[in-house]
């Protein structure tokens, strides 16, 4: 079966006035159907932004550039405006991250609601209605009739996330975009959400692109995972095996960031810590954008761009250094 | 469906009712309002009726005055109550209409340079740069050289220059209005900019032009007024207030309540409106929290 979506070669830029900042740098990925696919990384590496360049949502200084954006096989690249819209809503949908700020305060839930359904079906406001109320049932709000005629400030923040599913699903999209929707909320509503989520993804036979920074969401949501840094994917592979070998020095890192249960009564274990910072994405990346963190960092990181390297099928990592070395290192401390 | 606006008006209305200067200075407009549309019921006299043998009456509160003429006459002998009437039709007609023209210029034009930016927003930007070098006096002067007097004239020279503050606020308010989520999110379900701009942002600015429309409108009058009074504005004999107080100055020391009953009329009126205007920024402010 072919891809939901295939990009090929992404690159966003931002022209500033002290130069051009790389805020996604050759990006490329494939979502097949029904799979749940994370993008993972920490603030600024430029998974949001591959989100909204997808969407065409981007600010409009930002110079997106890609080779190839396939949607079910059709190229959407440089689809007109209006044809794109039709899209929009429609086939592929978007949650965003505030879910206190997504819903416009002057309108109330239904009309939100229904306005996704009239704009995309030749439907009547009635069978809009209906549509509104059997989601808002789906995505588990209770009394729907009565939130319909709410507005958005009469509701709590988790709410207001449930009604932004419900509109994303108001159409049965073939492809969601999840942008840290749960980062917004408070941690016992998260858990709910991504149930939520990952429940009606398998019951819409979705595929959904799901943006974290969140390692443990990904191991509970996600099929396959990308992880990125500094705008550029360094690792991707099934869910299991990045968790389980993980072949990028980041990676490695990031999950050394994880709380272990098991070190709890180990009296010397301390939480993982990646040294330094993110580096200056403004100008020219030259060799790894990792190397200045990099345990394993060896003179030849910071000469040319690192190609990606196959460690088995469907599993590649972006590093010079071959993944049996730098994960005796990994396995010795994250135990 | 009972829709938003009309819970919203309810509820407004409720606020409304217990603040004073809302309620003193609406109730104060719209009995202006009536009088001035009933102007042909309520006047005693015709506005335009001389009677040379009955000028320059003093009014009621004053010695020699005639009970026939409650505000008087004037130095043509022409009833000053009833072109005290007839006048409020002029200034409401003018304040309403320029507040409509300009509102409708500037919110266009300030939705425009906040929602695309750019080139279209330095465009606009220098435009109203350009309005605000021009001295209105001037300008209205050459309109009357150039094409003569008329009402239509009048509003549509104070409308191409009191539309300025709404395209300013309107562009800023819709600056704040694109940077949040709620527009993102609408064109991530594939509304097109236009609707984006008339059903989603515009809606969330109502407040702001309803408050700016209240500014406008009392400058407006003071601006016909002022016009009129130097004879560029509204022309013999059509009753307008200031070319009422234009007429009035030569008598100022002799005959002076000629000058005090159209000044105050309008003084009353430019208060009235401001206080609404001012009572109902408050009271949207307090809607939008809640």
């Amino acid at each position: 079966m072919s891809a939901v979506l295939e990009l090929e070669r992404l690159n966003v830029r931002f022209p500033l006035t002290s130069g051009v900042l790389h805020a996604v740098r050759d990006v490329s990925f494939r979502v097949e159907p029904r799979e749940i696919l994370a993008i993972v990384g920490e603030s600024g590496c430029g998974k949001s932004m591959t989100a909204l360049a997808i969407m065409n949502l981007l600010h409009r200084r930002a110079e997106r550039r890609v080779e190839a954006l396939r949607f079910r096989g059709e190229d959407i690249a440089r689809l007109p405006q209006r044809k794109f819209n039709r899209l929009r809503g429609d086939r592929m949908a978007m949650i965003f991250q505030e879910p206190m700020t997504s819903l416009n305060p002057v309108y109330t839930i239904g009309d939100q609601l229904e306005e996704v359904f009239l704009r995309h079906r030749a439907a009547t406001r009635e069978d809009a209605r209906r549509r509104a109320r059997s989601l808002l049932e789906k995505v588990g709000i209770p009394a729907p009739d009565q939130r319909m005629r709410q507005y958005p400030h009469q509701l709590s923040g988790g709410l207001r996330q449930r009604v932004m599913i419900a509109m994303a699903l108001m159409c049965e999209p073939d492809l969601i975009i999840a942008d840290e929707p749960t980062t917004a909320l408070d941690v016992t509503i998260q858990a709910q959400v991504l149930a939520l989520l990952k429940r009606l993804q398998a019951e819409f036979e979705m595929a959904m692109i799901l943006i974290t920074h969140d390692l443990g969401v990904v191991a509970r949501m996600a099929d396959r995972v990308l992880v990125m840094y500094a705008g550029e994917i360094v690792e991707s592979g099934p869910t299991r095996r990045i968790f389980d070998s993980p072949s990028h020095p980041y990676t490695q890192g990031l999950l050394r960031c994880l709380p272990q249960l098991s070190a709890a009564d180990d009296a010397d274990a301390r939480l993982g810590t990646i040294a330094g910072v993110v580096p200056s994405l403004v100008g020219e990346v030259r060799g790894c954008a990792f190397a200045n963190r990099c345990p394993h960092v060896v003179d030849a990181c910071r000469a040319d761009r690192v190609a990606v390297a196959a460690a088995a099928a469907e599993h590649s990592y972006r590093c010079l250094i071959p993944p049996e070395r730098t994960l005796a290192n990994f396995r010795e401390t994250a135990r | 469906m009972t829709g938003p606006r009309g819970r919203s008006l309810r509820s407004l209305a409720r606020r409304a009712a217990g603040n004073a200067s809302v309620v003193t200075s609406g109730a104060f407009l719209i009995a202006i309002t009536v009088i001035a549309v009933a102007a042909p019921l309520i006047a005693p006299y015709d506005p335009y009726a001389h009677d040379l043998s009955r000028r320059l009456l003093p009014p009621i509160f004053f010695e020699g005055h005639d009970a026939a003429h409650l505000l008087g006459t004037d130095p043509f002998g022409r009833d000053y109550l009833s072109r005290l009437i007839y006048g409020a039709q002029i200034s409401l007609v003018i304040g309403a209409s320029v507040m409509l023209i300009s509102g409708l210029i500037g919110t266009t034009l300030g939705l425009l340079a906040g929602y695309y930016g750019g080139r279209i927003d330095q465009v606009i930007m220098f435009v109203v740069n350009t309005r605000l070098a021009l001295p209105i006096f001037l300008v209205a002067m050459s309109v009357v050289v150039v094409f003569g007097t008329s009402i239509t004239g009048t509003i549509l020279t104070i409308s191409l220059f009191l539309w300025d503050r709404f395209a300013v606020v309107v562009r800023s308010a819709t600056q704040q209005a694109v940077s949040r989520d709620y527009v993102m999110a609408a064109r991530s379900i594939g509304c097109s900019n236009g609707y984006i701009l008339l059903g989603e942002i515009l809606p969330n600015l109502v407040n702001a032009v309803i408050v700016i429309g209240t500014i406008e409108m009392a400058y407006a009058i003071l601006i016909e007024a002022a016009l009129s009074f130097l004879g560029f504005g509204i022309q013999e004999p059509t009753p307008s207030w200031g070319l009422m107080l234009a007429q009035a100055r030569q008598y100022l020391f002799f005959e002076s309540w000629l000058l005090y009953i159209p000044g105050a009329a309008l003084f009353f009126l430019v208060l009235a409106i401001n206080l609404f205007g001012d009572g109902l920024r408050d009271l949207l402010a307090a809607g939008d929290r809640a």
